[in-house]
């Protein structure tokens, strides 16, 4: 099953996602910015979903910190913003999101949207092992 | 297409599904609010974010059977909206049926009447409101009747009281659910979230006012209209939604003048949730009623560690059934309160904090010291 880190500051989001998520995905739960970086230190995921609008360490901030970490440099993450912030979401591209979600989200666009990412990766992962 | 029905007057059920509505709404919330309440009658539902919008996609595409529009928008109001419409997209413009959506209960209806729209609904609109307008002007031809509604279906509901009761405070309800993972208990977890985490945000938004701390204030409120929204309280949602925006526009004036109504608003939803959360309560305590067991303390400790380790460890949901085991248990006070804590807190996802409450209450060895 894959792994699905989902960092937010909001208890609602988490346990709504969380539910979203756990029927198809292992999710951990993370509602700050620090104590994802901590499970980051000795654990990995296959996705992240990380809430932009945070108190303290903000969402690209955070992310940030992930891709200065050289395992998680190229580990996928989808944005989750409560409306469309070009600034931010720009932010995030450059830091190498894969997508954005808005808040409050419907499910079957999570879904769909997670879905795409790990389509994503598994038609680079192939051509990479072409290239190989 | 959804197979659920509306009721026509009559009694009899009907979707539209070949009817076409465009809502024309500079609002996020209130497009999706209106899909909600639209979804239904499984007629095609588009939307378009103001006037501009909307007569370059009517220009594009005349095929709306009925166009629901919000009369504040900014630069091009609902009625201007629809005189360009009228006056701009020919014959299909003049005739296509418009209804006009406004929060402003002082606006005159009939200002609306002349201004060429068949009906007026008030914003946001009551599910009952929406299906006197459906009923009437959707023609009949265009609406699906299938069966007779019988007075016991009608009343026929798998909701709780308690939910009932939310319901009819104006909650959206079933949208709340649907978010939720699509269980009334899911849901209910969910309130639960709300209200625990609902008071340490009160006191959060007053402390930002008594600290002008307005960027922390846009977002709490930020997260309050998500959460608001996430358990369908759209009204609570759009409150925060303004004092949100008032803070990216600097409009602290605002704030100043405002935060009470926002404050009000959290608490007003807090009460209605927690009487949902007492009733519930009430119903679980009437079923158990049975007498817990005594758990050995060295067996405790144990197990408190045990949880411990696994928030420790990123595994929560371990932690959350150990602690929902061990309260099943009997145990001296102490021990309770550390668990019932750690459970709120785990709840609440302050995994880290769980994780302290229960390392203090094994170091601090109370139960050895025997008074356990």
């Amino acid at each position: 099953m894959k792994e699905i880190l989902v960092v937010d500051d909001n208890p609602v989001n988490l346990a709504m996602i969380e539910k979203m998520l756990e029927c198809e995905y292992h999710v951990i739960a993370a509602y700050s910015g620090i104590r994802a970086l901590r499970f980051l230190e000795k654990h990995t995921a296959d996705l992240i979903l990380l809430d932009v609008e945070m108190p303290g360490m903000s969402g690209i901030d955070i992310l940030g910190r992930i891709r200065a970490l050289p395992q998680h440099r190229e580990l996928p993450v989808i944005l989750l913003t409560a409306r469309k912030d070009g600034a931010t979401v720009a932010k995030g591209f450059k830091l190498g999101i894969l997508d954005y979600i808005t808040k409050p989200f419907e499910e079957e666009d999570v879904l769909e949207r997670i879905k795409r990412v790990f389509d994503q990766s598994k038609v680079s992962g192939k051509e990479e092992f072409i290239r190989e | 297409m959804s197979e659920k029905r509306e009721k026509t007057e009559d009694g009899q059920l009907f979707t539209a599904p070949d009817f076409r509505i465009l809502i024309i709404d500079d609002n996020a919330v209130s497009l999706r609010m209106m899909r909600s309440l639209l979804h239904p009658y499984g007629c095609f539902v588009d939307t378009a974010s103001d006037g501009f919008e909307a007569l370059e996609l009517l220009g594009k595409q005349p095929v709306y059977d009925m166009l629901l529009i919000d009369y504040r928008m900014p630069q091009m109001d609902g009625v201007e909206t629809l005189g360009q419409i009228r006056a701009c997209l020919g014959e299909y413009g003049r005739n296509v049926t418009a209804v006009a959506m406004t929060a402003d209960e002082e606006q005159a209806g009939e200002m609306f009447i002349k201004a060429g729209f068949r009906d007026v609904l008030s914003k946001p609109p009551l599910r009952e409101q929406i299906y006197k307008t459906m009923s009437r002007l959707v023609p009949e031809n265009r609406k699906c009747v299938t069966k007779k509604c019988d007075k016991k279906t009608q009343e026929k509901t798998d909701l709780p009281e308690s939910i009932c009761q939310l319901a009819a405070a104006g909650i959206d309800v079933e949208n709340g659910i649907r978010r939720c993972g699509g269980s009334v208990g899911e849901y209910i977890k969910i309130l639960k979230i709300v209200a625990a985490d609902g008071r340490n945000k009160i006191a959060c938004f007053e402390q930002c006012i008594k600290d002008g701390d307005y960027e922390l204030y846009g977002i709490e409120a930020h997260a309050f209209k998500s959460v608001a929204a996430g358990i369908g309280a759209w009204r609570q949602s759009e409150i925060a939604k303004e004092h949100e925006m008032a803070v990216k526009n600097v409009e602290y004036e605002f704030i100043n003048r405002e935060h009470k109504k926002l404050i009000n608003s959290y608490y007003v939803l807090l009460n209605q949730v927690q009487r949902v959360l007492d009733k519930e309560d009430d119903r679980l305590h009437n079923n158990i009623g049975q007498v817990k067991k005594y758990m050995e303390e060295e067996k405790l400790l144990k197990k408190i560690e045990k949880a411990a380790d696994a928030l420790a460890d990123f595994r929560r949901k371990d932690a959350v059934r150990i602690l929902e085991e061990l309260s099943g248990y009997d145990m001296q006070p102490e021990a309770q309160r550390t668990v019932k804590e750690a459970g709120e807190r785990c709840a609440l996802y302050e995994d880290d904090e769980a994780e302290k409450l229960l390392r203090d209450f094994i170091h601090e060895g109370e139960m050895f010291s025997g008074n356990l």
